[in-house]
């Protein structure tokens, strides 16, 4: 499903990414950790070319990623970001619906149709009037993710999606992911949700010095690290 | 005593009132300058407004990376330039340089003259307004398929127009203001209209009255402005 090839990414002279390589397969869930400034959020932002990659390739179902063809190809892939990022100018309902009508891959009343259904699934259809100002940080996040499954991705991408949440507004966001990934969407998390990843992700990447250091079942890297890295950096978040 | 002081006076001032206004329908002369100051900001706001806006796209184009360099530096140079020379002098050559053996109405001139000056000072507050969207707006946009232009139109352009409305209103008002030079290309708006009858009557009156309808239309136009802003900042921002 998605493909990552010797991905390299520079900033000038500083390297974020070195030769970072990996695939997903169809249904996985993907909790990406790492310390700040690793490169964790650059990886999501490569992958849906949000960011040119300095060199390497990535491939989402078996498509070369390519300037000419991002549009097309992010239409299959959802982002969700960690300040939420929804329009402001828009009320919750034309968040959800602007990009299937301006892509013309739904009619109005379809649109919106889809668009309850989706607000219905993540509690909050009666937030369909109001602007994004007047939500909540776990509501707002929550409209993020359904303006996202509007265009009926197969991939999901989060940053940090939680990390900007008062700590009671964790856990409704949390459960919203936990059903896709319960449903087979294929998704990236990067997230120090280390409860989220146990019980939803099937492999973890701990990312450090430009690549991933360390990769493996959850449950398996939380507990018994093999790297020197990995171990501090899970002494540092458990703290 | 005093009595026969404030009558005098005010029998002067009736009499004044009379050669500066009444006499050969002189007030005829302010409306119509007035007029002419009304129109010469009206167009000159509109051409601004579009030189603003498109001088602002391609400075904004041009730093996303889009291979525009001879725009931009087009674009940064007459900001440059307009921004960096009085006003009175850029009037003066448009006048009389450029314009000098093309017979074209003094209205048209004059708001062409007065435009050209505004759209460098909008092209700023455009751009200003564009960058005060946060990035994340647009990366939304984009990241859900959007094109550039799209993300640009529909999420982008709304949320900087409406930062920028009091900037704009502000700009409006100084645009009035100035265009109280037009005197000078023989255009006769109302600072020339009030001079006109001046010299004529040698009294402080009309000018004095000149300068209350700039007041007045200045005043009526921060009323309208500090009602937006109280507006903007009650609804959906956040
Ligand atoms: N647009 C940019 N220009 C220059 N440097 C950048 C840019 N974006 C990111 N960087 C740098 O690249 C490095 C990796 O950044 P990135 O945001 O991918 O890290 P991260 O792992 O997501 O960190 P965090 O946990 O803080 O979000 C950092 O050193 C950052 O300063
Ligand atoms: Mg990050």
């Amino acid at each position: 499903m998605i493909e990552v090839n010797g991905l390299t990414k520079h900033y000038g002279d500083l390297v974020v990414l070195e030769d970072v390589s990996f695939t997903v397969e169809k249904g996985e869930t993907i909790s990406i950790i790492g310390p700040s400034g690793s490169g964790k959020s650059t990886l999501l932002r490569c992958i849906n070319r949000l960011e040119t990659p300095t060199a390497g390739e990535i491939k989402i179902n078996g498509e070369v990623v390519t300037e000419k063809n991002v549009n097309r190809l992010r239409r299959s892939m959802g982002m969700v970001f960690q300040h939420f990022n929804l329009f402001n100018n828009l009320k919750v309902i034309d968040n959800i619906t602007l990009a299937p009508l301006t892509l013309k891959m739904m009619g109005k009343a379809e649109a919106e149709k889809n668009a309850m259904a989706l607000l219905e699934r993540v509690g909050l259809a009666e937030k369909r009037d109001v602007y994004p100002s007047t939500l909540s940080g776990g509501q707002k996040q929550r409209v993020a993710i359904a303006r996202a499954l509007a265009m009926g991705p197969d991939i999901m991408l989060f940053d940090e999606p939680t990390s900007a949440l008062d700590p009671e507004m964790v856990g409704e966001v949390l459960d919203v992911m936990r059903q896709l990934s319960d449903a087979g969407m294929t998704m990236l998390v990067v997230s120090h949700e280390m409860g989220f990843a146990k019980a939803a992700a099937n492999r973890m990447f701990f990312m450090d010095d430009k690549k991933i250091l360390e990769e493996g079942e959850p449950s398996v890297l939380l507990t018994n690290p093999k790297e020197e890295r990995t171990k501090l950096f899970l002494q540092s978040v458990r703290r | 005593m005093v009595g026969v002081y404030m009558s005098a006076w005010f029998s002067d001032l009736a009499d004044q009132f009379y050669r500066n206004f009444i006499f050969e329908d002189r007030y005829r002369w302010l409306l119509q300058g007035l007029a002419n100051t009304l129109q010469m900001t009206l167009f000159a706001g509109m051409i601004g407004i579009l030189i603003g806006l498109v001088l602002s796209l391609i400075r904004v184009l041009h730093k996303s990376g889009a291979k525009i360099g001879f725009l931009n530096a087009f674009a940064n140079a007459y900001i440059t330039v307009i921004r960096g020379t009085p006003v009175m002098v850029q009037i003066l050559i448009i006048n009389f340089v450029i314009f000098a053996s093309i017979p074209v109405s003094k209205l048209l001139v004059a708001s062409l003259a007065f435009g050209i000056n505004s759209g460098a000072y909008v092209a700023e507050i455009f751009r200003a307004g564009i960058n005060s969207v946060d990035a994340g707006q647009a990366e939304a946009a984009r990241s859900l398929g959007l094109s550039y232009g799209q993300s640009m139109r529909l999420i982008v352009l709304p949320q900087a127009v409406k930062n920028v409305l009091p900037a704009m209103f502000n700009e409006f008002i100084t645009l009035l203001k100035e265009t109280s030079i037009a005197g000078y290309i023989a255009f006769t708006d109302l600072t020339r209209a009030g001079n006109n009858i001046r010299t004529l009557t040698f009294s402080a009156m009309p000018l004095l009255l000149v300068a209350l309808i700039y007041l007045i239309i200045v005043m009526f136009m921060t009323f309208i402005l500090r009602r937006l802003e109280r507006r903007l900042a009650s609804s959906d921002r956040g």
